[in-house]
């Protein structure tokens, strides 16, 4: 018991002191930044990322970063990351949309029908967590209305619409949560890092170029072989580009 | 081995021999002047020596009439010093001075022939007597030369206030030229001039070269005719701009230069004699030739400036301090334009005149702008061996309002001397028209000048750059696992609230089987009251009232059992026996009451007396059966 405690005590300990020292970092880097050794500020960004240090700020300052050194793609994968962490972060919103603007990305996306569009587009209207939060609201909703209605038995029969709705509501904001959840967990998003980049059809330089991409274009990721990835962009295209320039977000 | 003993030897010989030497001599000073003719401008340097003295300090030297005396240094000729060292320990330390030269620099400040008389010389508190020496000043070289000579040009004699005067330094010569000195007093500064730099001319090669000993110039090096005669030319420009009226003496500049009249031949012969021929040996001493010079030197003429104030008549109150020919053009981009969007206002002034010390001219406020400092620069265009300065004022105004603005007219006065009158140019108005801006199309944009390169934008030069906003200074918050990824989220936000639901409704279909079922609602409660009864019996069985006890045992039963079979009870009957029969419960239970209920009857309707030990007896029965018939019939 008492190793045990200590154990956990220790952990604590160098939990904390790393937090300590992650900050030091941080506040190291961004004086880099500010002094414009851009790379050095990245280097010590990077080590806090390498890490296990998973932050907003973070990412957007190394996006930042990575944006003053010219380097777009690598930017925009790091405003993605921020994106998860801090996704109403009215910074990052302004400097993704300019470097998106900048960029000038032509995104292969699937095409899809109608009800599909609609359904994808109700679907990642929220991340993960959004879809969460309403999820757990809508139960809780329902659980208090069918409280409610347990005793009183006036009531009950007044809120068996609102019941039915709520908890169909509930139902699909689950299903989203967790087809989303699932999404995250099994697809891999990666990003183009280099200005322009050959997709072939199989992964050796003898494969003829399918098509090409540009510096931020977003693809999924289906399977790393050694120095080929096979990247997927819709249905119709698909094809392996060389590992080292996508990057995973 | 022997050569190290000889060396040893001789140094014992010359130690010996300089202690010696140092001890009999007698301090000696002497003195010398580098020339007896010298030109206005120039000056002598006098060298004082001091022999057979340690350590003197620098002579001090009387004040001597029409000339201005200065320390400018001292040298040894050469040191000796002996120190003899016995065992570690210095004993004797003798310095002993070959010659100490002190020298000073008088400078003439008149023309004539001046004889110095003998005067004191001070050193370390002991009085010498100098020569006496003779110094002729001349205002012109006596060897006057056709073949060295300066002169400063200048465009004009007469000038405006502000009016730019272009002065061209030339030094003309023939022959070979060791090492020169050139003293331009007036490019040290002077007082009420501005001076600058000329714009050099790119086809043109030009060198840097010292004059004042230390002040860098850009001059060129031509050949020039002068008078038949070709020499050669350095030259350099200077531009001065006078910052107040009156009448200034540019004082003549002075140059001092050692002319080579030849080159000696070296005598040095090879000590190999003729085993190398000449050439070879030539080759080696080529460096050596020695330079035969002559010193000379000379000036130029003073020149007189005369700078006029500007008139006070006429004067228009926009003049702010132009002076020359001048052209001015302004002009406004964009003449429509949205709320918070830049308009640049372009001011050229272009023109021959004070053009670097141009200041912007008065604008009128225009309200409804936010105006910004202006920014200045001057412009060099070359159209051919023609160059046209121009300088440029830039203002942004900002629109915080839509509408129609003005934008009056704006006068640029400068003062021409060549016409001698004032010159108004006005330009303008301009017409503004101000949209209001779409709420979609406000960017949060930041202005700043572009040098731009190129001529495109240059058209434009304010432009809007948008630019990624600045970092995070706060780590914070450090993201751990999601939310929805933790066990107890789930526990509280879905456990837990089902579960309290699950219990709200078991409760509430409890009390409502309470409410409808009187059966279910009489068993529940028959226990509860029962207890109270039984309390009763005790009670009873303190007080050691029979009576009271078996009373109360008969009413608890009656009720306990009639609430438990939901039915109206008087005694024990064959129908409620084979009901709790038939309800579970067993033969010894059934007997034990049946037999209960007669000893209690015989206890109210017979009147044997019963033992507290009976009673205390019966209670337990009762009791144990009631618990028992409890757990059964639940």
């Amino acid at each position: 018991m008492i190793r045990k405690l200590s154990v956990f005590l220790l952990l604590l300990i160098t939990e904390t002191a790393f937090a300590a020292s992650a900050n030091d970092l941080f506040f190291k880097a961004n004086k880099q930044y500010d002094t414009g050794n851009y790379q050095e500020a990245v280097d010590l960004y990077e080590k806090l990322v390498l890490n296990g240090v998973r932050s907003g700020s973070l990412y957007y300052n190394l996006g930042n970063t990575y944006f003053r050194l010219k380097k777009k793609g690598k930017a925009l994968v790091n405003y993605e990351r921020a994106k998860v962490l801090i996704p109403n972060d009215e910074d990052l919103k302004a400097n993704y949309e300019f470097l998106s603007s900048l960029l000038n990305i032509k995104q292969l996306d699937d095409t899809y029908s109608i009800y599909k569009k609609i359904y994808f587009a109700i679907r990642n209207a929220f991340s993960i967590r959004g879809w969460f939060f309403i999820s757990l609201t809508l139960f809780l909703s329902v659980c208090f209305l069918l409280g409610i209605s347990i005793f009183n038995t006036h009531f009950r029969k007044k809120v068996y619409m609102p019941l039915a709705i709520l908890g169909l509501c509930f139902f699909i904001s689950t299903v989203f949560f967790l087809k989303n959840y699932q999404a995250k967990k099994h697809i891999k998003m990666g990003m183009v890092i280099v200005p322009k980049t050959e997709v072939r059809y199989s992964p050796s330089y003898s494969g003829a170029v399918a098509f090409e991409l540009t510096e931020g274009t977003k693809a999924q990721i289906l399977k790393t072989e050694g120095e080929w990835t096979h990247i997927r962009l819709n249905s119709k295209n698909s094809g392996w580009v060389e590992t080292e320039v996508i990057e995973k977000i | 081995m022997w050569i190290k003993i000889g060396k040893l030897f001789l140094s014992f010989i010359a130690i010996f021999f300089f202690v010696g030497n140092v001890s009999a001599s007698q301090p000696n000073v002497s003195m010398s002047i580098s020339q007896n003719n010298v030109l206005l401008g120039d000056s002598v340097i006098l060298t004082i020596t001091v022999d057979n003295m340690s350590n003197p300090n620098t002579p001090h030297l009387p004040n001597i009439d029409n000339f201005d005396v200065k320390f400018i240094g001292s040298s040894q000729e050469s040191f000796r010093s002996v120190s003899i060292t016995i065992q570690g320990k210095q004993v004797k330390k003798e310095t002993s001075g070959g010659g100490y030269n002190f020298d000073f620099e008088l400078t003439p400040k008149k023309v004539g022939t001046f004889d110095i008389p003998s005067f004191p010389i001070l050193i370390n508190g002991k009085t010498f007597q100098s020569r006496p020496f003779r110094i002729k000043v001349f205002d012109q070289s006596e060897e006057q030369s056709e073949d060295i000579f300066i002169v400063v040009e200048t465009d004009k004699l007469e000038a405006y206030l502000g009016e730019k005067i272009t002065f061209v330094f030339k030094w003309y010569f023939n022959k070979d030229i060791d090492s020169y000195r050139i003293n331009v007093p007036w490019l040290d500064g002077l007082k009420n001039f501005l001076i600058s730099d000329p714009e050099l001319d790119n086809n043109l090669h030009y060198s840097e070269f010292i004059v004042n000993e230390n002040q860098r110039v850009y001059a060129l090096k031509t050949r020039e005719i002068y008078k038949g005669r070709e020499y050669t030319v350095i030259s350099f420009k200077k531009i001065l701009i006078p910052m107040a009226e009156g009448n200034y003496v540019l004082e003549p500049s002075f140059l001092k230069c050692d002319v080579i009249t030849g080159y000696q031949k070296n005598s040095r012969r090879s000590p190999f004699g003729n085993f190398f021929d000449d050439d070879f040996d030539d080759f080696f001493n080529l460096g050596r030739k020695k330079a035969i010079t002559k010193h000379f030197s000379t000036r130029s003429e003073k020149k007189e400036i005369f700078i006029r104030k500007l008139p006070q008549k006429n004067r228009p109150a926009t003049f702010n301090g132009a002076v020359g020919e001048f052209d001015f053009s302004i002009d406004a981009k964009p003449l429509s334009l949205k709320t918070g969007e830049p308009l640049t206002l372009t001011m050229k002034v272009s023109g021959s005149g004070n053009i670097e010390q141009l200041k912007l001219p008065v604008l009128p406020e225009v309200d409804g702008f936010k105006s910004y400092e202006p920014e200045s620069k001057v412009d060099v265009l070359k159209r051919g061996a023609q160059t046209i300065k121009s300088k440029i004022f830039e203002k942004v105004l900002i629109p915080r309002k839509q509408g129609d603005y003005t934008i009056p007219e704006v006068s640029f006065t400068f003062f021409n001397p060549r016409l001698k009158e004032y010159q108004t140019i006005k330009k303008g108005p301009f017409k503004i028209h101000v949209q209001k801006q779409e709420e979609s199309e406000k960017e949060e944009a930041i202005i700043i000048t572009s040098n731009a390169q190129n001529k495109e934008q240059k058209r434009e030069i304010k432009i809007l750059k948008k630019d990624i906003r600045y970092i995070k200074t706060n780590l914070e918050p450090i993201a751990g696992k999601e939310i929805y990824e933790k066990a107890i989220v789930w526990f509280i936000g879905y456990m837990f609230p089902l579960s309290i639901l699950a219990g709200l409704f078991c409760w509430q279909k409890r009390r409502e089987k309470f409410q409808k079922d009187s059966g279910f609602a009489r068993s529940r409660k028959a226990f509860k009251e029962v207890k109270n009864h039984l309390r009763d019996a005790e009670k009873a069985i303190q007080d050691n009232n029979a009576r009271h006890f078996y009373d109360a045992l008969i009413k608890g039963l009656n009720n306990y059992l009639a609430n438990k079979l939901n039915c109206s009870l008087a005694s024990i009957s064959p129908k409620i026996v084979s009901e709790l029969k038939k309800r579970g419960l067993g033969e010894k239970e059934v007997e034990d009451l049946s037999r209960l209920y007669q000893t209690i009857e015989m206890a109210l309707f017979s009147s044997v007396k019963f033992e507290i030990k009976k009673i205390r007896e019966d209670y337990k029965i009762a009791k144990d059966l009631i618990f028992t018939i409890e757990r059964i019939l639940r």
